[in-house]
């Protein structure tokens, strides 16, 4: 397994921008003490700084692992998963409710097969929202809620209502 | 206060020698007749005081004479006896002056009594004369007077009446003329602001029209106006009010995996919209 292949798995898993932030913060920790402490201890230090476990498990694996082992060398690989975790887009949603974990992988489902570049997207609960998402990436801003929704429908159908009103 | 030898008052001499001169007034007046009255109200007597005054001056004088006489013939022993006898002659004398005189003095009292009887019949008689001519003329003069003032008062009545008639007729005329002035006048007044009362209505009912229909135009489309904002306020309201009807309904009536697929269903317009284009 290359280091393309070892990044793209790590980044694979990285949904949302909160994601990214905290496999960055473990990246530093595993790149800055990788010859100095054991992996149960970095293991530890990623727990205590967030990392969530599966992140932290191949963060660990690929410094530790077979690949990087054999042929590669541990700074590239860093360097590779620092940059293409940098270059991440974001797509900043604004929604209804609290997300789960099914909708987070749904999401990341749907922008790896829709959209070429890598997006993660960055969660935010808009209670005056009552239904769908305000959308906002790489300056460009979008309402897909419930209220343009509505206002678009009576707007096309406002002769009709008219004639039902008066 | 009187002063002897002068005029005290005007009715009234004081003569010099003062007790002197009345007892001779008494002499005289004892010798004189009553007095009367003569016309115009002076003092009377058939002699006047004067006249009295000379009379005994004379007398005296008289007297007095035959003593300077008889003094002066001798002044002897027997000028006593000569002069009793003179004096006595003398007294006889003077008693016949007296008499004489007081005789001669009546008979000029009567004589002036006489004659101012006389004078006061005259002048009686001239005064009744004088008094029935002077009613006469006065009669006369007065008829005159009352037919001249009559024929006068006839005439400038008959001038008045001839004036006033004039006058009446001039006023008249004047009246009538001024009359038919004012009424020409208030017709011509009248008939003028008549035209400029119509004219003025007529031009009153343009511009009241004209106002009218402005204010009938404006009112309207005041009217329309507000009409038109209320309607759309209306729509605003019930589309608001659908929308937010619509929004809670909906927002509530979703589960959370419809919820979900919204959210995919925007990022799926999205991307068809080019939202995603690099």
């Amino acid at each position: 397994m290359d280091i393309k292949e070892i990044v793209e798995k790590i980044v694979s898993s990285v949904r949302t921008k909160e994601e990214r932030d905290v496999t960055l913060t473990g990246l530093r920790i595993v790149e800055s003490s990788i010859f100095q402490k054991s992996a149960e201890h970095l293991s530890r230090e990623l727990v205590k700084a967030g990392v969530p476990t599966d992140i932290g498990r191949r963060l660990l694996d690929a410094a530790e692992g077979e690949p990087l082992k054999n042929h590669v060398p541990r700074g590239e690989f860093f360097k590779a998963l620092k940059k293409t975790l940098e270059e991440l887009l974001v797509l900043r949603l604004e929604i209804s409710f609290e997300p789960r974990e099914k909708i987070m992988d749904k999401l990341k489902s749907w922008a790896e097969r829709e959209i070429e570049k890598g997006i993660i997207f960055d969660l935010t609960l808009d209670r005056s929202i009552s239904g769908g998402a305000k959308l906002s990436f790489q300056g460009r801003y979008r309402e897909y809620t419930f209220e343009n929704l509505i206002s678009s429908a009576l707007s096309s159908k406002r002769e009709e209502i008219t004639k039902l009103i008066s | 206060m009187e002063v002897p030898g002068k005029y005290n008052s005007p009715t009234q001499f004081t003569p010099p020698f003062g007790n002197a001169m009345r007892f001779c007034r008494r002499v005289i007046a004892a010798v004189s007749l009553p007095q009367g009255i003569m016309p115009y109200g002076q003092r009377a007597g058939f002699i006047s005081e004067t006249t009295g005054f000379f009379l005994l001056g004379l007398v005296l004088g008289a007297l007095a004479t035959v003593l300077i006489i008889l003094y002066r013939r001798g002044r002897t022993e027997r000028f006593s006896i000569d002069m009793e006898d003179r004096f006595k002659d003398v007294r006889e004398v003077a008693d016949e002056i007296i008499t004489s005189v007081h005789r001669e003095s009546l008979r000029t009292m009567e004589g002036a009594q006489k004659q101012a009887l006389e004078m006061l019949r005259t002048t009686a008689l001239y005064r009744s004369e004088a008094e029935k001519k002077m009613e006469r003329v006065l009669e006369e003069h007065s008829q005159r007077e009352s037919e001249r003032l009559s024929r006068a008062s006839e005439e400038f009545l008959r001038s008045y009446h001839l004036s006033l008639e004039d006058a009446k007729k001039i006023y008249l005329a004047s009246v009538k003329k001024m009359n038919d002035l004012m009424a020409e006048e208030t017709r011509r007044g009248l008939s003028e602001f008549r035209e400029e009362l119509k004219k003025e209505i007529e031009r009153y009912g343009l511009e009241t029209e004209e106002e009218i229909k402005k204010v009938r135009g404006d009112a309207f489309r005041k009217i329309e106006e507000y009409t038109r904002e209320k309607l759309k306020k209306v729509d605003e309201s019930i589309y608001q009010v659908l929308a937010l009807v619509s929004k809670e309904v909906l927002g509530k009536s979703l589960s959370m995996e419809e919820h979900e697929e919204v959210v995919l269903r925007a990022l799926e317009e999205a991307k068809r919209e080019g939202f995603f284009k690099f």
